[in-house]
């Protein structure tokens, strides 16, 4: 009984095996065909996209050019310019997209049964802001597949600002996603989004991934009309990851100094010590310089860095090199100034060993 | 009774023998089921954007020299290529006989350096600290010899950022290596520690510390090595990874959150695998104290390097590599089929153990008993052929897949030759190659079971570079 088994087991190993070394051959084929194609497509493309920006031709003149096999590589080859490009160039390559067929095509493939295939499609309509792709975002809003959640949810975003709730309740709906995806989905949004998220926020948002992401995107896009609600979020929040994005936010939008910074400052949470005194230096108050002198003993590392940074930024530093020769001043806070004066001064400013080690 | 004894063992073979390739093949579909979702994520991921967002957490490379005259200032430079928005290169020169710390001081410019640092693992005692006049990104350790571990644990010591990379001094990250291996880091924060692919550069061209023509070396040690190298990785490490179950982050290149290696006391020095150790302690740690964590394989992100080509260092490689597992199981047994340690402890730990640590025994005794077997006349023929093919088959089918994937994903070897050669590596190794490693893993057992745990040194030759 055994020896049939075993032999039935070899010839299947062995096709196995055979057929494995076929596919290796056929994607090597493929790959080497394909990107032969590839390359001389995208240097066809190149050419009509600088006659297309020198006004040379015109998008539809491109488009018929672009044979039906070739749809794939304009999709590839359009990608990062639409990412990056605004205004008139990028509205010609929308066209171009439309008339070559290219967005009818992938409305298809949004339909399609190929999970990659339809978040690719949806992702690209997305950000032509293709009206006629909304309909089909549901099944990717409610996907447990966190890559066809994330075009979708991005391509809602890049559609209309009217989206933010719905956007908002997309991602309160789930945990899997993280802050800098957030982030990257309300940057679509444009700077239009902060006031839409400051109202949420002031009409209390309910879950505390959504007011971090908020918090981080006000910073991202240095609105100024948020410095209330960081206020706010400073003195009374009694999340502590709240307060170090409140605090964080302050310091990236570079806000005057307020009574609250200083407060932190003396919060047993060290992170939120180093995050107050880290704001103090971007609030850039000279005469509040000495609230981060005590930081300099703090029992933790960053904050007696960012302390010193600080001191650096806002003290004359006349003053610093006062303190390294004080005998009486504490050894920790001596040490961390000496570090971030050589490293503030250069490369070529190492101050020559004392014996610290 | 002879004759039962060996019916016994037969039957004993048999059933691991179906045990292994089953775990092998639930590993490999589990590996191309990853890989291609793999894939699929890392089109939807914007690197540049990740980081311009400030969302990157700044990071330590800790490179630990020991007598790498030859390799030491590529090395350096590959690691200054390296492209991260915040991060520090520690070398420390671990007590080196040869020219490893001249060759710094005169390449990079060092001078004495007062850098402030707190003992918070116990080392040998620390010489000189060196900042570069050049790269102020840059510093040297130098202190007193006391093992890749203890060296690794002064770098923990000096390092100022919350991510650790632990790297060879002989290895080349490629330019993105880092951004990519962090990834995990930024999008879950119960991630610990990740491990990036490592590859074998002999034969590739190196230029200014970086690898800028992948080839396949023509030695043949090296060549079954890449295949090797290719089923560790490819295939291996990515079917643990869903599990959470990742017993190994390669030395050459891990990211370690400093905290987690802070929590389980550092790299031990007594150990000679110490990076596994590390990874099967931080396992032991959370899983046993019940608090979640991530361990994460990522495979896209490569770090190059040097193999060994001459037989002689190749055993030598492998000895300590069998020790290193031995020493790192034996460390962490409360784990051995711990129901509270999850997966890690009923199907990792004990696969390592039966199949890994000991697999070399049932191999060469197996071979014993065929020998013994022939004298006596007890061979059945046609089940002997058939198992025999069915070994060296699964071998191939193994190393096959393994091509396979490489592939499905990131396609490094561009000459269509070097794919057919390392299949055709991949074929012969079955015939005196493997049985030669068992053997040697075999030997190592036994000089530690002895007490004999030395891990000799290894030569390098360095990259053959160019520009």
């Amino acid at each position: 009984m055994i020896i049939p088994i075993l032999t039935l087991i070899v010839l299947c190993v062995f096709v196995l095996t055979g057929l494995i070394f076929l596919s290796i051959l056929r994607l090597r084929f493929k790959f080497k065909k394909d990107n032969y194609h590839r390359k001389q497509a995208f240097a066809k493309m190149e050419t009509f996209l600088l006659s297309l920006f020198a006004e040379e031709i015109l998008p539809y003149q491109w488009a018929v050019r672009i044979p039906a096999h070739e749809l794939g590589y304009l999709q590839e080859f359009l990608l990062p310019y639409l990412e990056s490009l605004k205004g008139e160039s990028f509205e010609k390559l929308v066209a171009v997209a439309h008339y070559s067929g290219l967005v009818k095509r992938l409305l298809q493939e949004a339909n399609s049964a190929k999970d990659w295939e339809q978040a690719q499609a949806i992702y690209f309509l997305g950000l032509i802001r293709e009206p006629q792709v909304l309909p089909l975002l549901q099944t990717g809003l409610d996907s447990d597949n966190m890559f066809w959640f994330y075009p979708s949810v991005i391509a809602l975003a890049r559609n209309d600002l009217q989206n933010l709730p719905r956007v908002l309740e997309a991602l309160r709906n789930r945990s899997d996603w993280t802050e800098h995806l957030g982030v990257s989905i309300f940057a679509e949004m444009g700077e239009e989004v902060c006031p839409a998220l400051l109202t949420a926020l002031s009409k209390g948002e309910t879950s505390p991934k959504i007011e971090r992401l908020a918090l981080a995107v006000l910073a991202h896009f240095g609105y100024q009309g948020a410095e209330a609600i960081l206020k706010e979020y400073i003195l009374y929040s009694k999340d502590h990851e709240l307060q170090i994005r409140a605090l964080r936010a302050w310091n990236q939008l570079k806000l005057t100094f307020f009574e609250g910074i200083a407060s932190a400052m003396k919060n047993p949470d060290w992170e939120i010590r180093a995050a107050a005194v880290t704001a103090l230096s971007s609030s850039g108050a000279v005469d509040q310089a000495l609230l981060a002198r005590p930081l300099l003993r703090d029992s933790n590392w960053w904050v007696r860095l960012r302390a010193a940074q600080t001191m650096l930024n806002l003290s004359p530093r006349e003053e610093l090199h006062i303190m390294l020769d004080n005998p009486l001043e504490d050894r920790y806070a001596k040490d961390m100034l000496r570090y971030i004066l050589t490293r503030e001064g250069g490369a070529t400013c190492v101050i020559p060993t004392i014996h610290v080690l | 009774m002879l004759f039962q004894l060996f019916t016994f063992y037969n039957w004993t073979v048999l059933i691991y023998f179906f045990v292994l390739n089953g775990i092998y093949l639930f590993l490999t579909i589990r590996a191309f089921l990853e890989i291609q979702r793999y894939v699929h994520h890392l089109r939807s991921v914007n690197l540049k954007r990740i980081f311009e967002l400030g969302f990157y957490k700044p990071l330590t490379v800790i490179a630990p020299a020991y007598n790498e005259s030859a390799t030491i200032v590529s090395s350096v430079h590959s690691l200054l290529n390296l492209q991260y928005p915040e991060f520090e290169i520690l070398v420390i020169n671990d007590g080196s006989t040869d020219q490893t710390l001249e060759v710094l001081k005169q390449e990079f410019r060092l001078v004495p350096s007062n850098r402030v640092y707190q003992v918070k693992l116990k080392t040998q005692p620390v010489h000189a600290v060196y900042g570069s006049l050049l790269f102020p990104q840059l510093h040297v350790v130098d202190k007193q010899n006391g093992g890749k571990a203890d060296a690794l644990n002064a770098g923990v010591n000096f390092s100022q950022y919350p991510l650790l990379c632990s790297i060879d001094a002989d290895s080349v990250i490629e330019t993105d290596g880092l951004l990519r291996a962090t990834r995990p880091f930024l999008e879950d924060k119960l991630v610990i520690a990740t491990g990036g692919t490592v590859r074998i550069a002999n034969g590739c061209k190196v230029t200014n510390g970086r690898v800028t023509e992948v080839a396949l070396s023509k030695n043949p040690w090296v060549r079954f090595q890449v295949v090797e190298y290719l089923r560790a990785f490819l295939f291996g490490r990515m079917g643990w990874n869903n599990l959470n179950a990742i017993m190994v982050i390669s030395g050459a290149f891990g990211i370690f959150l400093k905290s987690a290696v802070l929590t389980v006391g550092g790299y031990r020095k007594d150990c000679i695998g110490e990076d596994m150790e590390l990874v099967v302690r931080m396992h032991r740690h959370y899983r046993l104290n019940k608090i979640p964590y991530r361990v994460v394989f990522v495979p896209d992100p490569v770090c190059w390097t040097e193999a060994p080509e001459e037989h002689q260092v190749l055993c030598k490689q492998r000895k300590r590599w069998q020790k290193g597992l031995y020493d790192s199981l034996k460390a962490n047994k409360p784990l051995f089929f711990n129901p509270r340690a999850g997966v890690v402890g009923l199907l990792a730990y004990p696969f390592f153990f039966f199949f890994e640590l000991l697999g070399p025994v049932v191999e060469i005794l197996g071979y014993g008993v065929f020998v013994f077997s022939l004298f006596m006349g007890w061979v059945n023929w046609p089940f002997a052929l058939l198992f025999l093919s069915m070994a060296i088959l699964l071998g191939v089918l193994l190393s096959a897949s393994s091509l396979l994937l490489e592939e499905l994903s990131f396609r490094r070897y561009p000459k269509t030759g070097d794919i057919l050669i390392l299949f055709l590596y991949g074929i012969l190794e079955n015939f005196g190659y493997r049985q030669l490693l068992a053997w040697w893993r075999l030997i190592a057992l036994l000089e530690y079971v002895i007490g004999k745990r030395s891990w000799g040194e290894m030569n390098r030759k360095g990259f053959s570079t160019s520009g």
